[in-house]
């Protein structure tokens, strides 16, 4: 077989493959528009592989092409609705959307192909960066839920700073997210190598990091340097950091603390060889300071709501505690807030907004009451109360009641996974009143 | 034991005694009962799975290793989830079984019954089994769909398929081997070998039978 007639075996292989895929039942439509654009890019794919002139350089490069795409069709196989939240990655893709939209070369508006599956072990958005413009039409962003976590939809809040990494990376959102962010987080610390040299040694930097600074220096024969590429990867993480708390209030810092602090032994050093990360404290330490810039570090509901009032005392006074040396600041609350001006400036309606005292209180005690957190109720003529709650107050509620729970009357027996499958429900069930609402 | 009229269904639902969560119209509300929504989860029994249903080969199963009684317990059923808008069709002659939309909670002093609605029920869809809710219950009712007409019928999440009527119950209902129902989110097979009934259950393989 020449290598000509493998490529076109081969093309008839991940053509059948992407048929194939029909066979299966992966949720109504919403892998239709996965197979079409895949589709596409083989029917284009396929002018090519026609030609009998092809030279070893072009049948290499379509053989790329094809393993590419066969790895986006293995996709398709995994998005399967009962392997993740149904109701929250809906809701993800509608807060997604406008940010990942980008003009095309015709002058309209291309939308994302948003494409949920199920995965291990971590929470991911990979935007599709290497779009090959004579072959694609529209960009696909893969959102990867980690499989065992399917029913958590508190933690599904860290969603927040895997958008602003999407976001980065779109044509529109990005430049515009970046010019906004950038500059305000660049002028102390993260400045340029030199500053960021001084700050990892200084005389109050942990003793702990400046014995694995050392030991780095001995080892590699020249000094740790947090080069350019990696200081923009650090300042990448803060900005997204920032946009997952914009996008979902307290419940993005709640989910952060959760999954991220356990992967920290020492949440104040960092990995020397490939440094992409920031250390915790830093990001945590920001985030407590955005909290209180944006006055979330406050209660909602007021004190008449008694329980629930002391149970959200409790939850902010833990989510903004700040265990860690002054080391960790690196930015001043001014820098902070001119990101967080910026940033507020492109996400707009897009920014979490907290519900009344009332509502969160309400939400609260449907859960403690072992109920999902959704408004409902019958009014004085008979009339049930529909109420169109955004998904992000719920997670809201569900992590005030957890984090909060001992202040609660009475006190609940409900573990984590109830109280996420409680929170799940409610979703679901606003997802039916909102298209009742809007019928 | 009285069954419980609107005037007090309603009552119930606003002062928290009874949930049934949530009521998108007021027509849900009826005379005596409360309409109920078909959730976003089917499950039918698998082509490939078990041959028949035996409480000895449940019994056999249950007594074997933790991945035989596991395996029995996933296998029978095939698991679809249906979002809003997206059609399901129950065949003549299957049996289905999906959750309600709702969430309920029923205090000890209530007893539910769940029976189809005879606008569906014209159509040849019955709910036929197991329609009693227990005081105490907490979460989503576990509706049996069998369709007993001649062509398929097409359902939606969201419909009104079955009803509920309250009626009260006197005496304690605390029962001393469960001190509290369990949360249920969705449907999930039952067991039909259960301890007590393990008695009545032989041993021995059936004769002509296999799993």
């Amino acid at each position: 077989m020449t290598p000509l007639e493998f490529l076109r075996e081969e093309f008839r292989n991940v053509d059948r493959a992407l048929e194939e895929t029909l066979r299966y039942d992966y949720g109504p439509e919403q892998s239709k528009d996965f197979y079409i654009e895949c589709a596409g890019r083989l029917s284009r794919i396929k002018l090519e592989v026609d030609n009998d002139g092809l030279d070893r350089q072009t049948i290499a490069a379509l053989r790329g092409d094809l393993n590419y795409i066969a790895a986006l069709i293995s996709l398709i196989e995994r998005s399967h609705l009962g392997e993740f939240s149904w109701p929250f990655a809906d809701d993800l893709r509608e807060l997604a959307k406008p940010l990942l939209r980008e003009q095309n070369l015709l002058g309209g508006q291309s939308e994302p192909i948003i494409h949920v599956v199920a995965d291990a072990p971590g929470y991911r958005i990979r935007y599709e960066d290497a779009v090959r413009s004579a072959s694609s039409r529209r960009r696909f962003t893969i959102v990867l839920f980690p499989r065992p976590l399917k029913d958590h939809v508190l933690l599904h809040a860290i969603f927040g700073h895997e958008i602003g990494h999407a976001a980065l990376e779109a044509t529109n959102a990005g430049a515009l997210l970046r010019s906004q962010a950038y500059p305000a987080l660049t002028l102390n610390v993260l400045a340029d190598e030199i500053s960021v040299d001084s700050w990892l040694n200084a005389f109050d930097s942990p003793d702990d990091l400046k014995t694995e600074l050392a030991a780095y220096h001995q080892r590699m024969g020249r000094p740790f340097r947090l080069t350019s590429d990696f200081r923009d990867s650090w300042i990448h993480e803060l900005i997204c950091d920032l946009c997952g708390l914009l996008l979902f209030g307290p419940a993005f810092l709640a989910a952060h603390r959760t999954i991220i602090e356990p992967s920290h032994p020492n949440p104040l050093k960092f990995e020397l060889t490939e440094p992409t990360h920031p250390p915790y404290a830093v990001r945590h330490k920001m985030l407590c300071q955005a909290m209180r810039l944006l006055h979330w570090h406050k209660t909602v509901t007021l004190h008449v709501e008694g329980d629930v009032h002391s149970a959200e005392l409790e939850f902010v006074s833990s989510l903004t505690r700040d265990p860690f040396p002054n080391w960790a600041k690196v930015f001043s609350e001014q820098e902070i807030d001119s990101a967080i001006h910026g940033l507020k400036s492109v996400l707009s309606e897009l920014v979490y907004a907290p519900p009344s005292s009332g509502t969160l209180a309400k939400l609260v005690r449907r859960l403690n009451r072992r109920l999902p957190p959704i408004v409902d109720g019958i009014d004085s003529i008979d009339k049930p109360i529909l109420v169109s709650t955004d998904f992000r107050q719920i997670l809201h509620a569900g992590w005030l009641f957890w984090d909060g729970r001992k202040q609660l009357e009475p006190q609940s027996e409900l573990d984590f996974l109830k109280t996420n499958r409680l929170c799940n429900q409610a979703l679901l069930q606003q997802r039916a009143i909102n298209e009742f609402l809007n019928a | 034991m009285n069954v419980l009229g609107r005037e007090c269904l309603i009552n119930n639902l606003r002062d928290g005694h009874l949930v049934v969560s949530p009521l998108l119209s007021e027509d849900q509300l009826g005379a005596a009962s409360i309409d109920l929504r078909m959730g976003n989860v089917v499950l039918m029994v698998r082509a490939r799975g078990s041959s028949h249903v035996d409480p000895q080969v449940a019994k056999k199963r249950a007594a074997g290793t933790a991945h035989d009684a596991a395996f029995d317990r996933h296998q029978k059923h095939e698991r679809y989830d249906i979002p809003f808008k997206s059609r399901f069709l129950l065949h003549p002659g299957s049996l289905a079984l999906v959750p309600t939309l709702e969430w309920l909670q029923l205090p000890a002093n209530l007893i539910g019954n769940v029976t189809a609605r005879s606008t569906w029920a014209r159509e040849g869809l019955s709910i036929a089994t197991a329609t009693l809710i227990e005081p105490g219950y907490q979460g989503i009712v576990t509706l049996e769909l069998a369709n007993l007409g001649q062509i398929p019928i097409a359902l939606f999440p969201g419909l009104r398929i079955a009803q509920i009527t309250f009626a009260s119950v006197t005496g304690n209902t605390q029962r001393p081997n469960r001190s509290q129902y369990d949360l249920s989110f969705e449907p999930f097979q039952g067991n039909i070998a259960k301890p007590d009934d393990l008695p009545f259950i032989p041993d021995d393989p059936p004769a002509a039978a296999t799993d």
